[in-house]
């Protein structure tokens, strides 16, 4: 519980800074609350470290809860790296379709707002502005854009690195074309197999008759 | 501990909701008194510090006051077009939290039996200008004078270890509720680690020091003490609950049980 006061202390800050930048743009949260005004809806992280928040969106500003809600309108159950891709991905049409992603309760709700969130045109640097000043939301924006790249490539990196040392250095797994070759090769051969099946059967019956 | 507390401390043990076995006496923190008296010594300790509670409060919880209301009023689940009854009130912070939640199609009654904290409550709340969906009423909360069922959220936030009656209260809460509505009760209680609650009761001990040098008043924050040690733990208060008609009732411990809030429904 000591944690749950800790979050509540955490979003009090967030949820202020959050609804700051909302009432720079009133349209966002208009069009928030036309899909889902008075709705509550549970976040869940289901890896390490898990955390739960709920969102509780009010015709005038959005809420951050951290205690638990008995009855939240809608759940969304998913890890770090599908929530993180859910709120950054370029490609938001497929990031609610996430193998780690589970959605339950009025599922309609989160896909109604989803989609209302992607269809805004949000200018980030306008937004943070007032809070930051004009240099600082610039700093702020490009640094996040650069950083969010400079992840996005030593994620690619690492990745290459890994698959380069496990399939060529330690060869501990064949490399795809390899796998292509064996497919294919396999394929070749069951082709031959019913061939020759086929062939001893047609021999049998002419013994037969 | 003094010969005062060991008495209190085994006439709370004698019966655990924190009334005295003879049911024309109550304790008022360590003392036995009548409970013709015990309202008017509540009143008074009330009455005296009702200008810098807020200030108090601040000092004494260190400002984590704040974070735990602020838990309570996401626990109460309250929506907009909801009443909601904020008893034992007071100075309003509640209030204040509730009233944007509920929003115009709702309404939140502001109740204290005290009328000076509530003038501090009303102040703030014209202060900040939450006045179109809050009312304020000086109530006793063992003989609420609300229609039955007429709330869909009540909330007493260390308010009930100053009532006469706790079982009263509850019972009145209860059926003031709507069904299926939820009542909290956010008190001190017991904390769970030892070590803390011997830290805690170092800490405490310094309130009245604090409350002479804020509020002139040093005997209202000795009352408050033991007030806390007298009020019941956290199970016992689950159990007064349950025998007022609530279901479900749980509880959840902030800071390590230093405080508790208690959730149940009708």
């Amino acid at each position: 519980m000591a944690l749950s006061l800790l979050s509540t202390a955490l979003l009090q800050p967030l949820e202020f800074a959050l609804n700051r930048l909302l009432a720079r743009d009133p349209h966002i949260i208009d069009v928030m609350a036309a899909a889902g005004a008075g709705k509550t809806i549970t976040v869940i992280c289901s890896s390490l470290p898990r955390w739960q928040l709920s969102v509780l969106i009010n015709p005038d500003r959005i809420l951050l809860l951290s205690a638990p809600q008995d009855a939240p309108d809608a759940c969304l159950t998913g890890s770090h790296r599908a929530l993180t891709q859910l709120l950054l991905s370029d490609d938001q049409a497929s990031a609610l379709h996430h193998p780690d992603i589970e959605l339950s309760g009025d599922v309609q709700l989160i896909q109604r707002l989803h989609r209302a969130l992607n269809q805004l045109d949000i200018d980030w640097q306008d937004l943070a502005g007032p809070l930051l000043g004009d240099i600082g939301a610039n700093i702020a924006t490009t640094g996040w854009q650069h950083s969010r790249d400079a992840v996005a490539q030593a994620g690619r990196a690492l990745q290459q690195n890994i698959t380069d040392f496990v399939q060529e250095e330690a060869a501990l797994s064949p490399t795809r074309e390899e796998v292509e070759h064996s497919r294919e090769q396999l394929d070749a051969l069951r082709l031959r197999l019913d061939r020759l099946q086929a062939r001893i059967q047609g021999l049998q019956q002419l013994v037969t008759n | 501990m003094s010969d005062d507390q060991q008495q209190a401390h085994q006439n709370q043990s004698a019966n655990k909701n924190g009334n005295s076995a003879d049911s024309d006496t109550t304790h008022f923190g360590y003392e036995t008194v009548s409970t013709r008296d015990k309202a008017q010594r509540v009143g008074q300790v009330f009455h005296s510090v009702a200008n810098r509670y807020d200030a108090m409060n601040d000092l004494i919880s260190m400002g984590t006051h704040r974070v735990i209301k602020r838990f309570t009023v996401e626990l109460s689940g309250v929506r907009a077009g909801q009443t909601v009854l904020d008893l034992a009130g007071g100075t309003g912070d509640f209030s204040m939290r509730f009233a944007p939640l509920v929003g115009d199609s709702g309404h939140v009654v502001l109740a204290d039996i005290n009328d000076s904290m509530l003038k501090v409550g009303r102040d703030r709340l014209i202060d900040k200008g939450i006045t179109g969906n809050v009312s304020i009423a000086q109530v006793n909360a063992e003989l609420l004078p609300f229609a039955n069922e007429s709330f869909d959220c009540i909330c007493i936030a260390y308010g009930l270890r100053n009532v006469t009656d706790k079982d009263a209260a509850l019972r009145s809460m209860y059926a003031t509720l709507k069904p299926g509505g939820r009542a909290l009760v956010l008190e001190f209680s017991k904390p769970v680690n030892p070590l803390l609650g011997k830290a805690y009761d170092a800490w405490s001990t310094l309130w009245p020091v604090a409350g002479k040098a804020v509020t002139g008043d040093a005997d209202s924050y000795r009352y408050l003490v033991e007030s806390i040690r007298m009020h019941p733990d956290q199970q016992t208060l689950r159990e007064m609950m349950q025998n007022a008609g609530f279901r479900d009732c749980k509880y959840h411990n902030l800071l390590g049980g230093i405080s508790a809030v208690h959730v149940g429904y009708k």
